[in-house]
């Protein structure tokens, strides 16, 4: 197992951008299969290695996790900000092909998750950059973003930065009930796993959210147990996620 | 010597942040600790916490002459605490260096302690250095001013929005810049510390000749002279083999010109 640290520059950010990457040491026949795995707000790109024991699942696993750094921008294309949502989904995985050639090229093999504001961030890019992600876990996810700012106003002017005025989010590509509700139909639909912990503040948006996707047909996992907005969680869920995502193509057999 | 890249929450930006710090080693591990002098060591724009070490030998330069050197990030920040972004000012300028001494033998003499960059680093040092006399004693630019110049933070982006409306809005990088010269001279006529100052600059400079000759003008143009300021232009343009070639010129400056130990 390798823990690389990259410094790379984004085009679309026009900055340099670390990224961590854990990869496998023998080859796979089909390239990697690859999860990005994207942390919380205030957290970095390192915060999966630090508060989890992600290396030691990956390993088990013989799976490639790429950790991206996304400030505290949402994974969205900020209103007025960076372009976060662009360098993730888009820009990323490019530059992670191309500068790691064993990584697998396949859209069944690449997969997206992350927990809270990560969470909301691999369900965006999985419903919106179908072409490239399969799968997508969100652990304790903020998945309801129209509701961000009246959670928080202080921040009011934070949370316009980031997704434009709160009345302009409903609708909008930062959406992601209304991405679902349009990507419904599509042959690229997302797989999707949820957790949330009953005792988390946003547990009540994960169950609205549940209830949405599953009426809309989405293949959804949905686990709930006791818990709150913690490491310990996620940490314990993230295999339990991994083997979920190696379960692909298994079901339909 | 060691390279630690140490990852931290940031009050000031609210999140974690990344930081890359050179620090010395003593060749005997039984000789006793000491506080080594500490330069933070700030990136250009578009650049990162990183860039230094990978464009230049700083930690060469750095360790052999027993000094200490924090790389912090800023992002595209222009070292401003950023209307619409982080408030990188205040992480630089306030917060960073006291995180730094709780976690490495930094001296906390203001004479031992520098701030430098290269071009927007350049502009944020004598910025920050400015504002923050009773901190930074000796401070540096390579290739930049004291003022900030809009050519390249206000270029519009596909959708109009520029790097300098980012940071701060309308008239707000004016504002700044006013703010900065104020700030020299109510330094200019105090009795307080004044850090002493060194710039210089390549003649080929293609990018901020002009504006880093304004900020000479200002320094030269302060009655009396009360500044130990130093003005420099050397051969080169703006760019990573100057700064190679320079940064020692600062160290030097700041009295860490000879090497202490042999690599």
């Amino acid at each position: 197992m390798a823990l690389l640290h990259i410094d790379s520059f984004s085009t679309t950010l026009n900055t340099e951008m670390e990224l961590d990457v854990i990869l496998p040491e023998t080859r796979a026949q089909n390239g990697w299969k690859t999860l990005y795995l994207l942390h919380g707000m205030g957290d970095d790109h390192t915060a999966w290695q630090r508060r989890t024991s992600v290396e030691r699942y990956a390993l088990e696993r013989g799976i490639a996790v790429i950790m991206p750094e996304g400030h505290m921008g949402w994974y969205t294309d900020m209103a007025l900000g960076l372009k976060y949502y662009s360098y993730i989904a888009v820009e990323l995985p490019k530059i992670a092909r191309q500068m790691l050639p064993g990584l697998s090229l396949r859209r069944e093999d690449t997969w997206i998750a992350g927990n809270s504001m990560g969470g909301y961030g691999a369900f965006k890019c999985a419903l919106t950059a179908p072409e490239t992600f399969s799968q997508a876990a969100s652990l304790s996810g903020a998945l309801d973003v129209a509701a961000l700012p009246a959670s928080s106003p202080v921040n009011a002017r934070y949370w316009r930065d980031v997704f434009g005025p709160t009345e302009d989010i409903n609708g909008s590509a930062n959406d992601i009930f209304a991405q679902a509700s349009s990507m419904r139909a599509s042959a690229l639909r997302p797989r999707m796993y949820m957790w949330c912990g009953t005792e988390d503040f946003l547990y009540g948006a994960n169950l609205r959210y549940r209830d949405h996707i599953r009426a809309l047909g989405y293949s959804l996992t949905y686990e709930e147990s006791p818990g709150d907005h913690q490491w310990k969680h996620w940490d314990a869920k993230l295999p339990h996620i991994l083997d979920w995502f190696m379960e692909y193509g298994k079901e339909d057999e | 010597m060691a390279l630690i890249r140490i990852g931290f929450h940031s009050t000031a930006l609210g999140m974690d942040t990344a930081c890359d710090v050179v620090l010395p080693q003593l060749p005997d591990p039984d000789q006793p600790a000491r506080r080594f002098p500490v330069m933070l060591l700030l990136h250009n724009l578009t650049k990162s916490h990183s860039t230094w070490q990978r464009m230049t030998g700083i930690e060469r330069y750095a360790a052999t002459r027993g000094v200490a050197v924090i790389m912090p990030d800023a992002l595209l920040s222009s070292y401003a605490d950023m209307i619409h972004g982080g408030s990188y000012f205040t992480y630089i300028a306030d917060e960073l260096l006291p995180v730094m001494r709780r976690f490495f033998p930094l001296s906390e003499k203001r004479e031992e302690t520098m701030i430098c960059g290269a071009s927007m680093g350049g502009y944020g040092a004598l910025k920050i250095g400015i504002h923050r006399p009773d901190t930074f004693g000796v401070v540096g630019s390579l290739s930049s001013g004291f003022t900030s110049i809009t050519t390249y933070i206000g270029r519009p982006d596909d959708r109009g929005i520029s790097l300098e409306y980012l940071t701060f809005e309308q008239d707000g990088l004016a504002r700044e810049n006013a703010d900065t010269k104020r700030r020299i001279l109510s330094l200019a006529s105090s009795d307080g510390p004044r850090p002493r100052i060194f710039m210089c600059i390549g003649s080929e400079d293609k990018i901020l000749l002009d504006n880093t000759r304004e900020s000479r003008d200002f320094f030269q143009s302060i009655p009396d002279h009360p500044f130990d300021f130093t003005y420099a232009e050397y051969p080169g343009g703006h760019n990573w083999t100057f700064w190679d070639g320079h940064i020692c010129d600062f160290l030097a400056f700041a009295g860490y010109g000879a090497h202490i130990g042999t690599y």
